[in-house]
């Protein structure tokens, strides 16, 4: 035979082949014909274990495979789930939760109200290692537990038939989101015991309490289903029977399969060219972060320029936020207006905690140019160099240094900028031990509730890295979560007092709220976006 | 022979545990801990060194390290909440090795045809455009190709999915990837052994004696040219190797080249280390399997 006719032949073969397999539907990935959701992961889960999950993207898993005492609605308030009520004292330091009757695992057995006691002493238990014991900060000898000191039964949860007790050390305006985290969902003594060491490394070896089950995900595999648990109290209101979900780590592709209709929703946000690419579709939304950029001032005395009240001041006023956003985020993030981010939490009366709050920062180049004039006569001096440091893992590192380098040399004369990109961790220490000037700092709020930004620079907390006393500030923030924890409209009133002090003593620069984009199919509804906790949860979520 | 093995391997162990040493001093260059929260409080963090033997003064955990590594312990990663290392390679493992021996078998196939094909067709067109073919792949490196295989077959013409692991379909495109430049090896090389057995005295003989050019081709000169191809393949896989870290992110392949990218910045030690080993292990084997195949083609290699 001659050689082309044994290309040939083999050519035909492998056309048949491969026609004949996919006509038998050997060849899987295209099967979203159906009602079935689609969602992608940009990066592997990796783990499901409820106490020491620190992922977002597991989290969002766990999330959807569990349930809690509480879930955020989609106007983002905690609302009833497995409880049947949930009650305050009258000082805020105690709360009693009923749960509902005939709440089932996903296996049929009895969740009871002693799988919420174990699953808090699970987290705070030092044998457990969770990166998150420190959510439960708060609650009668958490920390005392977490630390080694105190024993693990001590911890202020208990149980009594299907009341469940939660005693505190301080009153916690936030309590009631602590009942919707994922971190504290029930899991089930027995049966963690009995997994060992296997407990939630796969799907198998995990017990579900949530809308629904996570089936074939052998804790390596990137394409795994979740199918509606029947088991799930409120199973009636769950209409989708099947979620598939897949990992695609590169942001390209993963745009390209939401154009091939084959997931339903997907991030633009990853590069400004993608992002530029993508804005004009008319699936495009915004998807905030409830993250805050900001500068922190190295205010130990270490630098004596930044010791000098006007020299921060003519930093802030010289930064230009409106355009420091278009340029480093592609005007996809929010130029700052505050410390608190937007879409993070509401006010009493259904405003946005940060517009409320927000003291008033302006670019003002020429007062920026006086007032550093002014400082640098106080302290003798005729110019300042100061460094910024950045982590240089996040993309808008470099331009944001490039960005206040160019502005605050040009705005303010005498001012030489020296940029600093070190690896995240080194930052993080750098920023521990005050081994800087100034240094970029990206927070993300644990919970829909001012606290998880104000309690940063109480008097002796551990983030105030730029080390600043502020006495206006401690005082209001500390009467927030003291007189005021139960009377909303009070604490906004004192974390808009709080953040009025940060402003008028220029503690530190807030640059950008940080924001995503996404594209997400308008076939699509009930699906509930938080910018905190759970952040898809797919519970109602129904395609069209 | 045997005891030429045997040497080697006892020099492979000494070789891993250099490298054992060097990547685990290493590490503690890299800042931080593995604990990425960067909410954790000094208290909760030397809290946690504690419960994870971190605290202990560095040779002790050296130490530690070697002896678990000993006893086939390679601790537990951090980043994925209680699976052992050995379980997190032991999955991955067999992902990457089915991804890299499809791309060897199909390299090393296409390629034995294309040598043989050009070698027959030598200096003229076919010739011609298979040393294009071969160059470039060769030189273009297989994430690139892998870009361009997913804009064609994945989004101009949606032949075959683009990502994830599990079906057929899914293992086509980083396959064809992956293979470009095994296939492109090989051509090069079976050309030009064939060449030179094409103009040898036993082609001449095998022509005086009337046989036609077909049999000389298949009966003597292709078979007499295939050995050599046998030397190539240790190289080629470990080539393969670490070609795969990348075609594994771009096709989100949970092989263990992408286990790898993911541990360092997290600093997983345990996975980072578990993974070093086994790359550094698969080399080792890989040149031992070279060297040993080439003395058994090769008479004149004597192995001492």
């Amino acid at each position: 035979m001659e050689t082309w006719k044994k290309v040939a032949i083999g050519a035909a073969a492998v056309v048949v082949v491969g026609a004949g397999t996919r006509a038998a539907g050997l060849w899987g990935g295209s099967a979203n014909g159906g009602k079935n959701l689609s969602f992608q992961l940009p990066t592997p889960i990796q783990t499901l274990d409820i106490s020491k999950n620190t992922d977002t993207y597991s989290g969002t898993i766990i999330g959807n495979s569990g349930a809690n005492l509480m879930r955020v609605d989609s106007k983002g308030k905690p609302q009833l789930e497995l409880a049947k009520s949930v009650k305050a004292s009258k000082d805020g330091m105690t709360y009693t939760v009923v749960l509902k009757d005939g709440l089932k695992w996903s296996d049929g057995s009895k969740l009871t109200a002693q799988d919420i006691v174990y699953t808090w002493q699970r987290i705070v238990n030092p044998k457990t290692a969770s990166q998150y014991a420190y959510l439960a900060s708060g609650v009668k000898n958490a920390d005392q537990i977490s630390a080694g000191k105190a024993a693990v039964n001590t911890l202020g949860v208990t149980a009594k038939g299907n009341t469940i007790t939660f005693q505190l050390e301080r009153p916690l305006p936030q309590f009631e989101y602590l009942l919707t985290f994922t971190n504290f969902m029930p899991q089930k003594e027995s049966y963690v015991d009995k997994q060992g060491k296997k407990y939630a490394t796969n799907s198998d070896t995990t017990l579900y309490s949530g809308p629904y089950k996570v089936q074939g995900w052998n804790g390596t595999n990137n394409t795994f289903k979740m199918v509606k648990n029947d088991n799930y109290w409120d199973a009636k209101n769950v209409k989708t029977k099947e979620i598939d979900v897949q990992v695609v780590q590169k942001p390209d592709t993963a745009v390209q399969l939401y154009k091939q209709g084959k997931i339903d929703r997907v991030s633009i946000a990853n590069t400004p060219e993608l992002y530029k690419a993508n804005k004009n579709n008319k699936d495009a939304v915004k998807a905030p972060e409830a993250t805050t950029a900001f500068l922190e001032y190295n205010q130990t005395g270490k630098n004596k320029f930044l010791s000098n009240a006007k020299i921060r001041e003519a930093l802030n006023l010289a930064t230009n936020r409106k355009e420091l956003t278009d340029q480093v985020t592609s005007g996809i993030s929010t130029p700052a207006s505050g410390l608190v981010p937007e879409d993070l939490a509401k006010t009493s009366s259904g405003g946005d905690l940060a517009k409320y709050v927000a003291p008033g920062y302006t670019f003002d180049a020429k007062k920026a140019a006086d007032l550093f004039k002014e400082g640098l006569q106080e302290l003798g001096e005729k110019s300042a160099s100061l460094t910024i440091t950045s982590d240089a893992d996040s993309p808008a590192a470099k331009s944001t240094l490039d960005y206040l380098q160019g502005s605050w040399e040009k705005a303010l004369p005498g001012l030489k900028i020296n940029e600093k990109l070190v690896p995240f961790q080194q930052r993080i220490k750098d920023s521990q031990t005050q081994n800087f000037d100034v240094v970029v700092t990206l927070w993300g709020g644990d919970y829909p509730e001012g606290s998880t930004y104000y309690d940063l620079f109480k008097d002796g907390a551990s983030y105030n890295n730029g080390q600043f006393k502020n006495d206006t500030y401690t005082s209001a923030v500390k009467k927030a979560e003291t007189t005021d924890v139960l009377d909303q409209s009070a604490r906004d009133k004192d974390y808009k007092a709080a953040e009025a002090a940060l402003f008028k003593d220029s503690n530190i620069n807030p640059l950008y709220f940080r924001s995503g984009y996404s594209l997400q199919n308008p076939k699509v509804t009930g699906m509930v976006i938080n910018t905190t906790g759970l952040n898809q949860d797919w519970k109602l979520a129904v395609k069209k | 022979m045997w005891k030429y093995i045997l040497k080697r391997l006892v020099l492979m162990i000494f070789t891993l545990f250099l490298v054992i040493t060097a990547t685990f001093f290493l590490m503690q260059i890299m800042p931080g801990t593995p604990f990425n929260n960067p909410k954790l409080t000094p208290e909760a963090l030397a809290q946690l060194k504690t419960t994870y033997g971190l605290d202990l003064p560095l040779w002790q955990q050296y130490l530690n390290y070697l002896v678990g590594a000993a006893h086939g312990d390679f601790g537990i990663s951090f980043q994925y909440q209680n699976q052992p290392v050995s379980m997190l390679i032991g999955q991955r493992l067999p992902v990457s090795a089915q991804l890299g021996a499809q791309a060897l078998v199909v390299g090393v196939i296409v390629g034995l045809f294309m040598g043989a094909i050009s070698a027959r067709n030598k200096n003229n067109k076919i010739d011609g455009v298979s040393g294009i073919l071969s160059t470039l792949g060769i030189s273009v490196p297989s994430f690139i190709l892998g870009i361009i295989l997913v804009y064609l077959f994945g989004f101009k013409w949606p032949l075959f999915p683009v990502s994830g692991w599990g079906t057929f379909s899914q293992t086509i495109l980083p396959t064809l990837a992956l293979a470009a430049s095994p296939a492109a090896v090989t051509t090069r090389f079976v050309r030009s052994e064939m060449i030179e057995s094409l103009g040898s005295d036993y082609v001449q003989l095998a022509k005086a004696k009337g046989l036609s050019d077909k049999e000389i081709v298949n009966k003597h000169a292709y078979r007499n040219s295939m050995i050599p191809v046998l030397t190539l393949i240790g190289p080629m896989a470990a080539a393969l190797l670490t070609g795969s870290t990348l075609i594994e992110q771009i096709f989100s392949i949970p092989g263990i080249g992408q286990q790898f990218v993911l541990s360092i910045p997290s600093k997983d030690f345990p996975v980072i280390m578990g993974t070093t080993i086994v790359y550094a292990a698969m080399l080792m084997v890989m040149i031992l399997i070279t060297d040993i195949l080439t003395a058994i083609v090769d008479p004149r290699v004597r192995l001492q």
